[in-house]
């Protein structure tokens, strides 16, 4: 069974599906990818933004999210304490 | 009288090196727990850091007792009456049987730790076994390899909980850290032999290294791993 998943596990999952598409996705999409609900998607984007993890931009009319060097660092640091987590058992 | 020296005079202060190494690889992956505990708020990260910490620290009482140890051989040998070698040597033994002491229980408490880490206990439980380790710690002073035999069987409850890992998970890296806690837990074998031969002494600090540099590998890669398919 898994466990529910820690603040961090989601900034973790939404900023990776932005990288999974690239570095930069629409709102909507983010949401799906993330398994998130409307109302908790807007409360951890505007921590992310706040934080410079990632940016707003418009393309084309329409809303993308993009990750910064800052985000990508981060997920770098989540995917080693993933792996550090699997190999000490903790 | 408590024989403190297993090392051939040539491997004097080889053994300390090597031990350096052992310090820096330990406190670097306890530094690292550390600061991924200040990001997830994990208290295994914690312990993890703590079991690292406690072996470095032992590591540096270690390293201290066979310094002055040393030292004081080699004083001994330049002087060469025995009236005085006799009387220095007794003069320092108290600071060597409590330094290790501490060495020979921060040691025990750091791999229990770790075995803990998977090997869930009771609260009640490490009470127990924390008084055991000093009591067994302080009354096989004499008999060092008492001390080797402990962690020999600890190292070995170690691998195998961490190899039952291994094999539900097929991770390479937890593959090499289990083969580095086996070496570690091989030398503990040679330490425990030394009295037949010095030179076990040294294949025993060399199985040793081995161990922490697979613990360093190990921990390499981890790190890499973080850092490859990251940017499109």
């Amino acid at each position: 069974m898994v466990g529910k998943r820690t603040k961090i596990d989601i900034i973790g999952d939404m900023l990776s599906s932005i990288v999974n598409k690239g570095g930069n996705i629409k709102p909507t999409h983010l949401m799906y990818k993330s398994n998130l609900s409307h109302g908790q998607m807007q409360t951890y984007l505007e921590e992310l933004l706040t934080k410079e993890f990632i940016k707003k931009v418009e393309k084309n009319h329409r809303d993308y999210i993009i990750i910064t060097d800052k985000g990508y660092e981060l997920v770098q640091k989540l995917k080693e304490m993933k792996e550090f987590e699997k190999t000490f058992g903790l | 009288m408590i024989h403190l020296i297993y090392s051939p005079n040539w491997f004097y202060g080889k053994d300390i090196a090597i031990d350096v190494v052992s310090i820096i690889v330990l406190a670097l992956i306890g530094f690292f727990s550390i600061k991924y505990y200040n990001i997830k708020k994990n208290k295994n990260y914690l312990y993890l850091a703590l079991s690292f910490f406690l072996i470095s620290l032992s590591f540096l009482f270690k390293i201290i007792m066979n310094f002055k140890i040393y030292y004081h051989e080699i004083e001994t040998q330049k002087i060469g009456f025995l009236t005085i070698t006799y009387n220095t040597i007794e003069v320092v033994d108290n600071t060597f049987i409590i330094g290790f002491l501490i060495y020979r229980i921060l040691t025990i408490i750091g791999f229990y730790i770790l075995y803990s880490l998977y090997q869930e206990q009771p609260k009640l439980t490490h009470i127990l076994i924390l008084y055991l380790i000093i009591v067994l710690t302080y009354f096989s002073q004499s008999a060092y390899y008492i001390f080797h035999l402990t962690l020999a069987i600890l190292l070995t409850l170690i691998a195998i909980a961490y190899s039952k890992k291994y094999l539900d998970k097929k991770n390479i890296t937890t593959k090499i850290f289990v083969v580095s806690i086996a070496l570690i837990g091989l030398s503990q074998i040679f330490f425990m032999l030394v009295y037949f031969s010095t030179q076990l002494y040294v294949i025993a600090e060399f199985t040793q290294l081995a161990g922490y540099l697979g613990v360093l590998t190990t921990f390499i890669m981890v790190l890499k791993h973080g850092r490859k398919k990251n940017k499109n």
